[in-house]
């Protein structure tokens, strides 16, 4: 039994060959100091056919992986407006820069990104506002082989909880603008000894500064605030380190969004059983209060161990929703613990004027399903404005979920290109009216346990049938704010930063 | 034996068992003179009779002054001995209770209290197998004593030694099989130990056997809790309250449950539980449960100045309780008092990393995996 064995992997939307259609991207265990199996396994990448299918090109594009998969950050490092791929690994993880024409080449070395080690989240944000996206790289367990430890009982063992290890700190790569990356993380601040699962970058106080939400696994998590280009840990201070018990859980799955829509970001954060997940409410002054008592979110969740999670508004009415993809790390968790299984069934609550209600059993026979989940991606596949989702499992196949549940409403699809800020605009907030209806949304820097995310943004409106009028703040350095109208509805448009138009 | 001592991390559903722990605070004080000697001196009986007022009313550190002046005057007699040690066990001086327990066991004064007081000294200074010792002495000479188990039940509980608790409470349960508050008090160790199923089973026996009782509801409530259900567990502790069961214990699970069911300020519910808590506070104000929940509470509700009052007297009364730190650092950052904030951070830090050593200095294969949870038990003695 070996600790790597119970994260098992994400997953990725991305349009890798820039055709306007959401291909997949699937990590997967491989070859490793505790592992060799025949045949050989590698990850996938799928491209999307357009027509519901898809196929493994992954050959083809190289991007097959060459250790112990964990997780995928997709970002345009290089700005040359195609997507390349960062697959965290154990023991060293790969960057894959795009060749524009469905191939990749491994320039790791090169651009100086390995990081040795077990890495699993890793995300792509610009910390210093300087235009290109950094990356940030969660750092897990100082773990090899040799220092693999029996834990459990005599009679019955079991996967250690990461407290049996040491951690390691996380990486924070700075971009040099060509081709390479330099380790700032202790310059700045963030190369703290971690266990760390999950990350989100997301601005939590509105200053302009992409700060990080990083959950860490039994010990505190991180909340860590930059403070242009330094970032100060404030976790505990903030309120989201610990349990209201005092004590650190099992951070895994993270997310950020405003789902009270008080034009700040909250956060959300999954543990295993017995801890309860988080939704934490920000107080506007760096403070955050667990609200998931009061929504019935701590309820459902109790028993639960969570990976993947997304807010997304799943049908498009204009508020956010969530989902979460579960499954507790131990195979053995059942003899031991009363209501706790290894394979657990995913969980979407509906969110409408700031109730939430659970709405899994309402949502279709996949969520009566139990799943070893882990990863967990939103991305609209078949490009009908209802984001999809997938999730991907231990020992099993992934989960690949059509979304049927927003029609009848309408929406915008949005994306957004930045030019004096970083390409894949991460940070840039969303003001939308429809009528009556006025909603901001803000695009996060990943979220979810080591996964990636279709980089474009549905505006649901309900049943309303024009947008009024958009409003697009473009992250720093930029900082321009565009407004538009005599917009379309259902269909997906892009605007560039300082174009003044929509395509 | 002692680098095995752990507390261990409160789940979410041991709600009982995070604030079931009243030890010593239970054990009521000896009576002026029941069995001493003539007094040599007005000023000693006012010093004794002064102290144990205070032990009556829970104020136990104000009492030791006085027991002590007491106890030095007349060294042979019981209750200053007696009310001496109770008050140095009710705030956890268990080397110096110890000292005063031995005098009064080698002056003849070796009853059924006094072992218990020594079983609770002992297993407060972490030493198990004469904690075990004097817990046999003790149920020899009052063998029908429910109490006295409980009470050392409790301390082992609150050293955070489960086993050595659990060890205790099947050893009264010998002797008195169908007590609800023994079986009550089993299916708290057990949930401590994350035996979920055997404690719902004793839960379960226990409010049979005592229906109505505040126990009764206490467990029931509990049950609803291990369910994850914070609105059932609400409604039965309320059913319990508003049929005149007002136990500390059961007006702070209801706080409790009512507020992790979402009760928001002035909502009705919030409000019954702050009426609740503060009862509860009033009945018991060295329960260190209460004063958390009110504190919580009051937080909540936007209070900051009371909410400081309660955690800290919260902090006094259980400075080994995390969640204590956590809501103080929260309630001194409210305050704008960041230099209060972060002692209150570095105090639950230093109590997070004394787990993360206990852990590493475990054996392997008492080493917690994700399906045991149990974060290492002392080993049987």
């Amino acid at each position: 039994m070996y600790m790597p064995e119970t994260a098992g992997a994400g997953c990725a939307f991305l349009d890798y060959d820039n055709d306007g259609w959401m291909d997949i991207y699937l990590v997967n265990s491989g070859k490793c100091d505790f592992l060799d199996p025949s045949p050989p396994l590698r990850n996938a990448l799928y491209r999307n056919n357009r027509d519901g299918t898809f196929t493994d090109v992954t050959e083809r594009a190289g991007v097959s992986g060459n250790a112990y998969g964990m997780g995928i950050a997709v970002g345009d490092y290089d700005g040359d407006g195609w997507p390349d791929l960062y697959v965290t690994q154990y023991p060293r993880n790969i960057l894959y820069r795009n060749n524009r024409d469905g191939t990749f080449t491994d320039v790791t070395e090169k651009a100086g990104v390995a990081a040795p080690g077990w890495s699993t989240s890793a995300v792509w944000f610009d910390y210093n506002n300087d235009g290109r996206l950094d990356l940030f790289v969660c750092g897990f367990l100082d773990y090899n082989q040799s220092k693999n430890l029996y834990c459990g009982e005599p009679n019955l063992r079991a996967y250690c909880m990461p407290n049996a290890y040491h951690g390691t700190p996380n990486r924070l790569f700075h971009n040099n603008g060509d081709g390479t990356f330099t380790d700032v993380g202790k310059e700045a601040g963030v190369a703290l000894e971690s266990k760390a699962w999950g990350v989100v970058a997301a601005d939590i106080n509105n200053d302009g500064w992409l700060d990080l939400f990083v959950s860490n696994d039994k010990i505190p998590n991180w909340l860590l605030v930059n403070r242009k280009s330094k970032f100060e840990e404030i976790g505990a201070l903030a309120g989201v380190a610990y349990s209201g018990m005092g004590v650190p859980r099992s951070g895994m799955g993270v997310d950020a969004a405003d789902f009270d829509q008080d034009g700040w970001l909250d956060l959300f954060l999954t543990n295993v059983d017995h801890e309860a997940f988080s939704l934490y409410r920000n107080r506007h002054d760096e403070l955050f209060d667990d609200v998931a008592a009061g929504t019935g979110i701590a309820a459902a969740t109790l028993l639960l161990s969570g990976w993947g999670t997304k807010f997304f508004d799943y049908d498009n009415d204009g508020d956010l929703d969530l989902i979460v993809c579960n499954g507790h790390p131990d195979t053995v968790v059942a003899k031991r613990i009363a209501g706790v299984k290894y394979a657990e069934p995913m969980l979407l609550f509906r969110q409408s004027g700031g109730k939430w209600k659970n709405v899994s059993a309402e949502s279709g026979s996949v969520f009566a399903k139990d799943f070893a989940a882990r990863g967990l991606a939103i991305g609209d596949f078949d490009n009908d404005g209802a984001a999809d989702v997938l999730v991907n499992v231990n020992d099993a196949a992934p989960v690949l979920l059509r979304n049927n549940a927003a029609r009848g409403n309408h929406w915008l699809g949005l994306r957004l290109i930045g030019s004096k800020a970083n390409k894949d605009a991460i940070g840039a907030q969303v003001t939308y009216r429809s009528g009556d209806l006025q909603r901001h949304r803000t695009i996060v820097g990943g979220g979810s346990y080591a996964s990636s995310h279709d980089p474009r943004l549905v505006l649901g409106i309900g049943a309303r049938t024009k947008i009024d009028s958009l409003e697009v703040k473009w992250p720093q350095p930029s900082g321009r704010i565009e407004r538009f109208t005599s917009l379309p509805v259902d269909r997906y448009i892009t605007i560039a930063e300082g174009e003044g138009k929509w395509k | 034996m002692s680098a095995m001592k752990k507390r261990r991390a409160p789940c979410s559903v041991c709600l009982v068992a995070m604030i079931a722990l009243v030890s010593a605070l239970g054990m009521t004080p000896v009576q002026r003179g029941a069995r001493s000697g003539q007094f040599d001196s007005m000023q000693a009986e006012t010093e004794l009779q002064q102290g144990i007022d205070l032990t009556r009313k829970g104020d136990f550190r104000g009492a030791i002054p006085h027991l002590r002046a007491a106890h030095e005057q007349l060294r042979d007699s019981y209750a200053a001995g007696f009310n001496l040690a109770l008050c140095y066990v009710g705030t956890q001086q268990f080397s110096e209770a110890l000292t005063v327990l031995q005098d009064l066991r080698s002056g003849s004064h070796d009853t059924a209290e006094v072992e218990n007081l020594l079983a609770q000294s002992y297993i407060g200074l972490g030493r198990v197998d004469e904690t075990l010792a004097a817990v046999r002495r003790s149920v020899e000479l009052a063998p029908k004593n429910e109490k006295l188990y409980l009470f050392a039940a409790d301390a082992a509980m609150d050293a955070g030694h489960n086993d050595v608790g659990l060890s205790i409470v099947e050893l009264g349960l010998k002797s008195l099989p169908n007590s609800a508050r023994m079986l009550f008090e089993r299916a708290v160790l057990l949930s401590q130990l994350d035996q979920f199923d055997a404690a719902r089973a004793d839960f379960h026996r226990a409010r049979e056997l005592a229906p109505g009782s505040d126990i009764a509801y206490i467990a029931g409530a509990q049950e609803a809790l291990y369910a994850g259900n914070m609105a059932e567990a609400a409604k039965i502790a309320r059913e319990g309250i508003e049929k005149g069961n007002l136990h500390f214990l059961l007006l702070t699970i209801f706080g409790e449950a009512t507020l992790g069911s979402g009760a928001a300020p002035g909502q009705p519910d919030f409000a019954d539980a702050q009426e609740a808590l503060e009862r509860a506070v009033t009945a018991h104000p060295n329960f260190a449960g209460a004063q958390l929940s009110l504190g919580k509470l009051y937080l909540q509700a936007n209070r900051i100045n009371d909410a400081i009052v309660h955690l800290e007297g919260a902090r006094n009364l259980d400075r080994r309780n995390p969640a204590v730190y956590a809501n103080l650092a929260t309630a001194y950052r409210r305050a704008g008092n960041e230099g209060k904030a972060n002692e209150a951070i570095a105090a639950l830090t230093r109590l997070n990393q004394e787990q993360v050593e206990n852990i590493a200095s475990t054996p392997g294969e008492r080493k917690a995996g994700y399906a045991s949870r149990v974060e290492s038990k002392p080993p049987k003695p």
